[in-house]
């Protein structure tokens, strides 16, 4: 354990009813970073959190915290704040209760708590919300109270599990970047669960995608994205979903390339070694680009729907010659397409994703 | 036609069936009601197929039980639905008479056949005119019924007969603080329990000398202190008594390994007359439509006749004297308590007799209880249990109109002021916008207006007459004024509203805390998500709750009794001093408290269980995180989320506690003397024991009414803010 470390979890394993919903999880969040824990839902996210916590204890594995192993210590022991999905405010306690509460049970003096409580409220604009009950709040201001609960108890540790999954599109982009920022004035580690890879992309440190109860791959959020290790990370990251097309490794005269049905897609000499092999290859939407003098024709895609964002634009289509596998591509908004036409389309990427069809991991062979 | 006219059609042909009904009372068809099993109901029932036979008559037999037995047949007979005949205690005579429920039985008792029956019982069927009221058909009283395993000759003195010792076995055992068991004492030293002029007759030198004797028998170990009769007929039946003091119904079930033999009470050996017991004639008494009716009498007379009584004789003490002089083959038992009966001393027939038991079990059980026998301490129990007597007769209150219709006009206007207050604005336009939906609920309405505005409207009403049953006049507020003055006395003086109403309120106070904590500490335990075999512990907790509270009363009576009580066995094992549990305040009270608490934590638990699913988990999770201690979660998470609900379930408990009867007139019945009773069970007293003082009881009822009442919208309005 590295002297800046803040929270690690070492050969964590847990099981409800002899099931396992962790199995040996391995996770080191280092001071002042923020870990964003994303995976499908029931992957065990949420267990991985309240193990943390101290609100469930592991069927065996450790937690440490600060240096210490505190696997055995209740919740309260543990200097940690947690927001819950459903937010858990004290229904019976006005909004300034709400957050006094963890304070006074530590027995802070009342001047401190006010102290606390103007600076969260200011932070948060519940300056004029303090004297309410939580039935008479809004969605959006119940969740700025629970996040304010965990403020001013100024822990070591933040968790959040889901924090934003109750609020409308709108409010959770801001409230998102709110909680970024909140992260970085106060200085403590943050543990974050979430569905959403939006909210995983942008909000992580170090993004850690979990499936079944282990953990798919750890990293930079970038990283996860680029060089994921595995077709499950590749199509779980990115919206919308990467495209992936069977092919056959091909080795001829003029170089390495992959055959995918009558289309052809030229590839780097360094996979030389994977001539004759299945392949699934991973190209995702903006690799796909109309063909042009750069971007030389790959193939030729029949529309079959087109949606117009604004900002940019997504053509949906089956790829000819190669079983007619759907494709999406991402193009500029100002292309006028409709449905029914046939576009051909060349590829921009330095290097396809390419995975083992029968493992799908990853076969990219960069040192 | 319109729904509501449907509704209320329906209802007045269901109520016209109903009525007409009962009015049908063909020719030779007889109703018969009595309150015997067993044996003697078996006998009857011959007789009256016999009979049937015979003249081809057909006769309605309906056994009504014992305890329901006075009150029922006196409404039904009101209301002509009741029997034509029916067999009671002689000692009902006058007060049947006087409300004019009966019939002359001259017809079945002609002055020709006074001499067939026993004189004891021809005299108590005549009144002073000679007039037959009821026809004599059987005798009931009690006689010494002794072990002859243990006793071969009985002894010809009381005294002698406790002298006798045994290992561990009393030698008699008998209700002791019963004054009907009791009053043959009385008797001997030249007593009575009701003097001349319907004066107390508990007093002087015959009542002092029968309760020092009692003392003696009890203080020596002789005889076991407070036993009930099931108590005396289980120490016989064991072995444990080598004789009882009891009547033939002890005698019929006893096994039949128990060797036994009747005979007349022994005389005291220091009084100078003979014990005499209370003896109780059963009469055949002719309901008052049986007047013009010969073929009731005829009936009666051949239940009474001495051929039916050869019948009967195999199951009672007929009244038959022919019967006894007869050689034949009559159980020993019932011939011994025949020849008791005939040196007993009927019953007095007068009402007043009535409210001579409480005051005299009083001073008894006073004097048998005291810690020390000095004459002084017998005197002070019955000056006490004398003045007792006096303050329970009904007064004459002058009743100006003027004051009770100045009461009437100032109810009126209360009720006014809040019916007004309750109103909101457009209550009648409301009102009158739905009569459509009214009309639907017509039938509710007025089953609810039958069923509980009425008879409250009827108690109110009553509330404002004073004097006993038969003769109540007209008092105004003069109860009221009796009841909220203390009757002239210290008003926390014993017996006192004021002290019964401290009495009562702590009584709730204490017994809702218990309630309420003992619930919410199960309902937490028993929701705890790790406990084992949750289901099983849920339903035996609810037991309590399931099992009618008159059967717990009476066990808990029995556990706290002070020889042979549980309680007590439990504390002698852990080496401490027995308790006689209702000789004092503080333990009587306890032990009503005891029995409540264990009646009434069942309902705070099923509530508290389901308020605690409603908090929710996630919730006691942030308090986890927050740094709580299971405790400070508590008190500060559960326990404020749980009291929405608590709240009501309180107020609910308290106003049940408040009228808690059950238990406190059957496990203390307000021992030691009425000190433990609470409003409701004070209300009965006035009502069925002080001289049936129905008007004074009423008000009572009233003013409990109203103190919940008001207590109720208090807590209401406290709710309210507090939410
Ligand atoms: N208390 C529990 N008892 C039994 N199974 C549970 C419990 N909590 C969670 N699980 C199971 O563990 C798995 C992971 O749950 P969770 O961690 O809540 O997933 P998510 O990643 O959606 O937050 C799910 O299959 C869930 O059904
Ligand atoms: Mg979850």
């Amino acid at each position: 354990m590295t002297a800046s470390s803040c929270c690690e979890v070492r050969n964590l394993v847990k099981a409800f009813d002899r099931t396992n919903v962790l199995s040996n999880v391995n996770l080191t969040m280092l001071s002042g970073t923020f870990t964003v824990l994303v995976g499908a839902s029931g992957c065990g996210k949420s267990t991985l959190l309240r193990t943390v916590s101290g609100l469930e204890s592991p069927t065996s594995g450790s937690i440490w915290m600060g240096g210490r192993d505190v696997t055995a210590l209740p919740p309260k022991d543990r200097d940690i704040a947690m927001v819950f999905q459903s937010y858990a405010l004290y229904p019976h306690l006005s909004v300034r209760e709400n957050l006094a509460f963890g304070l006074r049970l530590r027995r802070t003096m009342d001047a401190e708590i006010n102290i606390r409580i103007a600076e969260a409220s200011a932070m948060l604009g519940l300056a004029e919300l303090l004297d309410r009950l939580p039935r008479q709040l809004s969605g959006g201001q119940r969740q700025r109270v629970a996040m304010g609960r965990a403020i001013v108890r100024r822990p070591h540790m933040f968790l959040f599990d889901e924090p934003l999954s109750n609020l409308d599109a709108a409010l959770r982009a801001e409230v998102r970047v709110d909680i970024r920022k909140l992260h970085d004035r106060m200085g403590g580690t943050t543990l974050y669960v979430t569905h959403d890879q939006v909210e995983a992309m942008t909000l992580a440190d170090t993004l850690c995608l979990l499936r079944g109860g282990t953990i798919e791959q750890i990293g930079p959020p970038l990283a996860l994205f680029d060089q994921p290790v595995s077709r499950y990370v590749a199509e779980f990251l990115g919206s919308p979903k990467i495209n992936c097309l069977d092919g056959l490794v091909v080795h001829s005269p003029s170089g390495s390339h992959i055959a995918i049905g009558k289309n052809t897609l030229a590839i780097p000499n360094r996979y030389g070694q994977l001539v004759e092999q299945a392949v699934t290859v991973g190209l995702r939407p903006h690799h796909l680009v109309p063909a042009s003098f750069d971007a030389p024709q790959f193939g030729t895609i029949l529309v079959t729907f087109y949606e117009a964002l604004g900002f940019e634009s997504y053509v949906h289509g089956t790829l000819e010659g190669a079983d007619d596998t759907t494709v999406v591509m991402r193009i500029d908004p100002g292309h006028r397409i409709a449905r029914g036409e046939s576009l051909a389309v060349g590829i921009r990427a330095e290097h396809p994703l390419l995975f083992d069809p029968k493992t799908g991991r990853s076969l990219d062979a960069r040192p | 036609m319109k729904p509501w006219l449907i509704a209320f059609l329906t209802f007045a042909v269901a109520i016209g069936l109903v009525a007409s009904d009962c009015k049908t009372a063909p020719k030779n068809h007889i109703v018969l009601w009595h309150a015997y099993r067993g044996a003697e109901e078996q006998a009857l029932l011959e007789l009256t197929a016999r009979y049937e036979a015979q003249t081809g008559t057909t006769v309605e037999v309906l056994a009504v039980p014992f305890l329901a037995y006075a009150s029922k047949l006196s409404s039904a007979i009101e209301r002509e639905q009741g029997p034509d005949l029916f067999i009671d205690a002689h000692e009902r005579l006058g007060s049947y008479r006087d409300d004019g429920l009966l019939a002359r039985a001259d017809d079945a008792f002609p002055k020709s056949d006074i001499p067939r029956y026993d004189t004891i019982a021809s005299a108590v069927a005549r009144d002073e005119d000679g007039t037959a009221w009821g026809v004599p058909f059987a005798l009931k009283g009690v006689a010494l019924i002794v072990n002859t395993n243990l006793v071969k000759d009985v002894p010809d003195s009381i005294e002698a007969l406790v002298k006798q010792r045994y290992d561990r076995i009393y030698p008699l055992a008998y209700e002791a603080e019963s004054a009907y068991v009791h009053a043959p004492w009385l008797h001997a030293f030249g007593g009575t329990m009701l003097g001349p002029d319907d004066s107390y007759g508990f007093v002087g030198e015959p009542a002092r000398r029968s309760v020092a004797f009692a003392r003696r028998l009890v203080s020596s170990g002789a005889v076991p202190a407070g036993a009930d009769g099931a108590l005396v007929k289980q120490l016989f039946e064991s072995g444990k008594a080598a004789a009882i003091i009891g009547g033939p119904g002890v005698v019929s079930e006893l096994p039949l390994s128990v060797p036994y033999r009747v005979v007349p009470l022994p005389p005291l050996h220091e009084a100078s007359l003979r014990p005499e017991p209370f003896l109780t004639v059963e009469l055949l008494f002719l309901a008052q439509r049986s007047a013009t009716r010969p073929e009731v009498s005829a009936f009666a007379r051949f239940l009474a006749s001495d051929d039916s009584a050869k019948t009967r004789v195999r199951a009672q003490v007929v009244a038959n004297s022919s019967t006894w002089r007869n050689t034949d083959a009559i159980a020993p038992h019932l011939r011994a308590f025949h020849e008791a009966a005939l040196a007993s001393r009927p019953m007095s027939t007068r009402v007043a007799m009535r409210a001579t038991w409480e005051p005299v079990e009083q001073a008894i059980r006073a004097v048998l209880r005291a810690q020390s026998d000095d004459a002084a301490a017998i005197d002070a129990a019955l000056a006490e249990s004398a003045r007792r007597f006096e303050s329970a007769k009904p007064r004459a209150t002058s009743a100006s109109p003027a004051r009770g219709l100045t009461a009437l006009a100032a109810t009126l206007f209360v009720i006014a002021i809040i019916a007004y207050r309750n109103t909101k604005p457009r209550f009648w336009s409301g009102l009158r916008a739905s009569a459509g939906a009214y009309a639907y609920v017509m039938h509710a309405a007025i089953a609810v207006f039958l069923l509980v505005v009425l008879p409250l409207a009827a108690g109110a009403v009553t509330s404002f007459f004073s004097g006993s049953r038969n003769h109540m006049t007209y008092a105004g507020i003069g109860n009221y004024v009796d009841i909220l003055t203390a009757r002239g006395g210290p008003l926390l003086g014993y017996g006192s509203f004021y002290r019964t109403l401290l009495v009562t309120v702590g009584w709730t106070l204490i017994n809702v805390a218990c309630h309420v904590t003992i619930g919410l500490c199960l309902a937490v335990l028993l929701s705890r998500p790790l406990l084992r075999a949750k289901g099983i512990y849920r339903t035996l907790l609810i037991i309590p709750w399931a099992v009618p509270s008159y059967v717990t009363a009476l066990a808990y009576k029995g556990m706290f009794h002070q020889q042979f009580g549980a309680v007590n066995a439990l504390l002698r094992n852990f080496g401490a001093q027995p308790v006689s549990w209702f000789s004092q305040f503080s333990t009587a009270f306890a032990a009503n408290v005891a029995t409540n608490v264990w009646l009434g934590f069942p309902f705070m638990m099923v509530v508290m269980l389901g308020a605690l699913t409603n908090v929710p988990k996630d919730v006691l999770e942030a308090a986890d995180i927050d740094g709580a201690t299971p405790w400070q979660r508590f008190r500060h998470v559960t326990f404020p989320l749980l009291l929405p609900q608590l709240a009501p379930a309180v107020v609910l408990g308290a106003v049940w506690t408040f009228n808690m009867f059950n238990v406190v007139f059957l496990v203390s019945g307000g021992e030691p003397d009425n000190q433990t009773d609470i409003l409701v069970s004070e209300a009965y007293r006035w009502a069925f024991t002080r001289h049936a003082q129905y008007g004074y009881a009423a008000a009572y009822a009233v003013l409990i009414f109203g103190i919940l009442w008001l207590t109720s919208r208090f807590s209401r309005r406290w709710q309210r803010e507090g939410a």
